[in-house]
């Protein structure tokens, strides 16, 4: 072999394998775009994979009780999100404990359109979106989520079961408030 | 062109306000046909004021107003959702788009290093064309700009290659992008497109303070020598020349390990790893996603500020420090630099190991010698373990060696070689023996007596014959070759060996050793830096040394030019007034008469110029065409003879002798005055210019005669009839 037809060599190669990443059975092509469009926290080494999972301690546990309202939890997540898995279980841990409270795992792999418009729909851009992304809402559809709240600063890093906790609370206050209006 | 490029403008506008082309209005339609727009209205807008610099500014004006324009309706529009692009249509308009610019700044006549920085700040925007609510998360950047950035509009290499070591899958499509992209430029994506690397050439720009090689390398020994306790009193010195594989193998030495690592953390941790440390992630999408969030308190993220500061600061001093040491795509491109399509290529032949290459590449690398030795070794070299590829993996095909050798030799380019060698194969037939019958040597009697004292010699071999030059042509009159030269090494080339035969007279001037042909160098030739320069019959050769062809050519084509000029003598202001007889070297013997028409071969002079020149007070003229009669009959009132005007003062010398090369082409009618005028202002001109003023002539039978200086054309009423409209003809037109 000449070494002129080294890179025709390389080059069908290549050719080769992008056609089978194209092909259904792999669609790898569909794959690199869903890890790519959403923001994944993990990578900016906002949220934590490598850390203990937080069990509800009992005192948390008295102080969560039962609500008077639905409460939603929405989780934005991606099929490659690293810690993704962590704070879903987190919110079924949650949602275990209450009756009221629903958690909804908002998968971008599964349906692009659903993410993109309750992305919409809760202020964010659907690609500025990181996922974890948790969103509370309860049933007049008030809403908070993690990370925009930047005044709560007790709990630096987002994954922290208390931190959900207590913009749950802040969300139940807000539906009392209007209830008693 | 300006019309085209103005109308799809317009359209692309039109678009962008109403919204016709794309459901937002930014759609990449409408960029990339704007786009298209603008380069071909900076295209003609430049043609027709001809001025380079207008492109740019066009390019630049527009580029900015359309990106304004885009992000004005982005905010009016008020919706936050960004627009994937379709899939295949998208995806081929961009890379049509793409490939169209890319060929029309490799088509610029621009030097190589601002067509790299005008397609860096291309690729900066096409790589964050996520602002204008475009993404195209489907493709795979050719470079390292982070996929989480909100403007990112593909995504990043090596975090796809990470997340699917942690799927633990075959990256096909990933694997096809590495071969295709890697196959076709190697690591030329690094230095061309890469927005991080453009980052350490801003820093580079700005600084502007580099820590050379040598440098480095010795105080990289000097730590060796510490942490292994040796003396030190055996370190290489500062001027040494540092070895090849010193500072090459370390740097490749770092990338493998930031590559291995950055593979292996990934398995273990199930997590990008490389992620979260990577500071071109950093900048591109960790500090715009926790300014605009507001999370700051964050060890990781502490220690990732570090890094990219303490990055930033080395990069001041060792330049493109993150590529060299650190990055991995970039090491993985690095190992296809040798059978990339695109590659750096060096004729040794023209090589003279200024080593200017090595002085002007970013990367710090030896060009010239990594290459040497790479064609020496011309069998398929051990990819990983072999010294010369380990430098070789750090060349991001930036052209500022190939810039800095255009200076001098030229011998260094960057250049696509598409064409396939393929071996050939042996013949499997046999040819058919021809018998050839040989002429019996007369044989030497060899003795009976094996123990004889008397030795039969061999006959001796006949001398080889003296090849002679080549005589592609039998000239009327010898070939003059002046060169001017640095050193002996500059007189192998095969030209010098025409010097052989007698149609040819060398004259060698060393401009170290020879004074007057020091001074006479520093005066006209003071700017230029190749050596050798090589006059032949008066005018400058300006093509390549070793090409005997190209140079015969060239002379046939003064040879030409010349055949046609006939030198007369206006008698009477020879007789009357000159006393110094400066012309008696170049007309010897000849008996000149007046109203008599001698060709150039009767003198013994290099160029016509210069017979011209003899004489001081205008008494020989050259005359175009045979024909031609001889301005000395229109001699009328008295003893002042009508001659052309050609007031040559010393002023005007000095200003022919810092000329550039310049190339006049003239089309000429044979035997008319008009033709007969400017031949000899620009013969003249030619001669006191050394020969950088080159004209050839061209018989032309229409009235006025059409001339072009360096290609252009002048206009008919600027024709250098007088010494004063060619120089400024010249000042004009040579640009």
């Amino acid at each position: 072999m000449r070494k002129r037809l080294a890179p025709y060599i390389i080059l069908i190669l290549g050719i080769i394998f992008l056609i089978i990443g194209v092909l259904p059975q792999y669609d790898d092509v569909t794959r690199s775009r869903n890890i790519s469009s959403v923001i994944c926290l993990s990578c900016l080494g906002i949220t934590n994979t490598t850390s203990d999972y937080l069990v509800i301690d009992d005192l948390t546990k008295i102080q969560y009780t039962e609500f008077e309202q639905d409460i939603t939890i929405y989780i934005f997540s991606t099929e490659t999100c690293k810690s993704c898995p962590r704070v879903i279980a987190m919110c079924q841990e949650l949602a275990r404990f209450s009756e009221n409270v629903t958690a909804i795992e908002v998968k971008y792999d599964n349906d692009v359109e659903l993410f993109r418009e309750l992305a919409a729909m809760y202020d964010s851009g659907a690609e500025s979106v990181g996922v974890p992304w948790v969103v509370v809402t309860n049933e007049n559809n008030d809403y908070k989520s993690w990370l925009y709240e930047s005044y709560i600063t007790n709990y630096p890093r987002p994954d922290d079961i208390r931190y959900i906790i207590q913009v749950i609370d802040m969300v139940v206050e807000l539906g009392t408030a209007e209830k008693n209006e | 062109m300006v019309t085209i490029g103005t109308v799809i403008v317009l359209v692309s506008l039109l678009s962008m306000i109403t919204g016709i082309l794309g459901t937002k209005g930014y759609s990449a339609v409408t960029l990339t046909m704007g786009y298209c727009g603008i380069v071909l209205l900076g295209i003609g807008a430049s043609n027709i004021l001809n001025k380079k610099y207008v492109f740019f500014v066009t390019i630049f004006l527009s580029s900015t107003a359309l990106y304004g324009l885009a992000l004005v309706r982005y905010e009016i529009t008020g919706s936050k959702e960004s627009t994937n692009i379709a899939i295949w249509p998208g995806t081929i308009l961009l890379a049509i788009g793409i490939i169209l610019f890319t060929y029309i700044i490799l088509k610029l006549n621009s030097s190589l290093s601002n067509r790299r920085k005008i397609y860096q700040t291309f690729s900066l925007i096409m790589f964050n064309l996520g602002a204008l609510g475009i993404v195209a998360k489907h493709l795979i950047a050719p470079g390292l700009h982070c996929y989480a950035c909100p403007w990112a509009t593909a995504g990043c290499p090596i975090g796809l290659l990470q997340n699917w070591v942690i799927m633990g899958e075959i990256p096909y499509y990933l694997l096809g992008y590495f071969l295709t992209l890697f196959a076709i430029v190697g690591r030329a994506f690094c230095g061309w497109a890469c927005p991080f690397g453009f980052l350490h050439d801003v820093v580079d720009k700005i600084t502007n303070v580099k820590y050379s090689r040598t440098n480095l390398s010795h105080d990289l020994y000097r730590i060796k020598c510490i942490l292994l306790r040796k003396k030190i009193s055996g370190m290489p010195k500062k001027s040494a020349r540092p070895r090849l594989d010193h500072l090459g193998a370390l740097t490749y030495l770092t990338r493998t390990i930031v590559f291995i690592a950055l593979i292996l953390f990934a398995w273990e941790f199930v997590d990008t790893m490389f992620c979260k440390l990577c500071p071109a992630g950093l900048l591109e999408a960790a500090l715009p996603y926790r300014l605009s969030h507001n999370v700051f308190s964050d060890t990781l993220f502490v220690m990732r500020v570090v890094i990219f500061t303490s990055l930033l600061l080395i990069a001041i001093v060792v330049s493109r420090f993150w590529c060299r040491f650190f990055c991995p795509l970039g090491h993985l491109a690095g190992h296809f630099n040798r059978f990339s399509l695109l590659r750096l290529k060096l004729d040794e032949s023209r090589c003279i190991s200024c080593g200017l290459c090595k002085k002007a590449c970013p990367m710090e690398l030896s060009p010239e010698l990594f290459l040497k030795k790479q064609q020496e070794k011309r069998s398929i070299p051990n990819i990983i373990f072999d010294t010369i590829n380990k430098e070789q993996t750090n060349c991001t095909l930036c052209g500022e060696c190939v810039e800095a050798c255009k200076r001098v030799s030229g011998a260094l380019t960057i250049s696509f070689d598409y064409k396939p060698q393929f071996s050939v194969p042996r013949p499997q037939f046999k040819l058919p023996k021809i018998k050839i019958k040989r002429e019996r040597e007369p044989r030497i009697q060899e003795s009976t007596n094996k123990f004889t004292t008397t030795v039969t010699r061999p006959a001796p071999k006949p001398p080889i014959p003296k090849v002679d030059a080549p005589r592609v042509h039998i000239w009327k009159r010898p070939v003059y070759i002046d060169v001017f030269y640095k050193s002996h090494t500059e007189l192998s080339n095969p030209i010098m060996r025409l010097e052989g035969s007698s149609d040819y007279i060398v004259h060698k001037h060393n401009i170290y050793y020879d004074e007057k042909s020091a001074d006479y160098y520093k005066a006209v030739y003071s700017g230029f830096v190749e050596t050798p320069i090589i006059i032949t019959n008066g005018q400058l050769y300006t093509g390549p040394v070793n090409n005997v062809n190209a140079f015969l050519q060239f002379v046939r084509r003064v040879e030409e030019t010349y055949n046609d000029i006939y030198i007369s003598c206006n008698a009477q202001r020879c007789t009357n007034i000159c006393k110094q007889k400066t012309c008696s070297n170049i007309i010897g013997t000849l008996d000149i008469k007046s109203n008599e028409k001698y060709p150039l071969s009767s003198f013994n002079a290099k160029s016509p110029g210069a017979i011209l020149a003899s004489c001081h007070y205008d008494g020989l003229f050259a005359l175009y065409g045979k024909g031609a009669h001889v301005p000395l009959i229109r001699a009328h009132h008295g003893s002042m003879v009508q001659t052309p005007k050609r007031g040559i003062s010393d002023k005007n010398i000095q200003e022919l002798r810092r000329l550039p090369v310049v190339t006049i082409e003239m089309f000429l009618k044979k035997d008319s005055d008009i033709s007969n005028d400017i031949i000899n202002n620009v013969l003249r001109a030619s001669f006191y210019s050394g020969g950088k003023l080159r004209y050839f002539i061209t018989e032309w039978e229409g009235k006025m005669p059409e001339i072009y200086v360096n290609s252009k054309k002048i206009p008919s009423y600027l024709h250098p009839s007088t010494f004063a409209t060619l120089l400024f003809i010249i000042k004009q037109y040579a640009k």
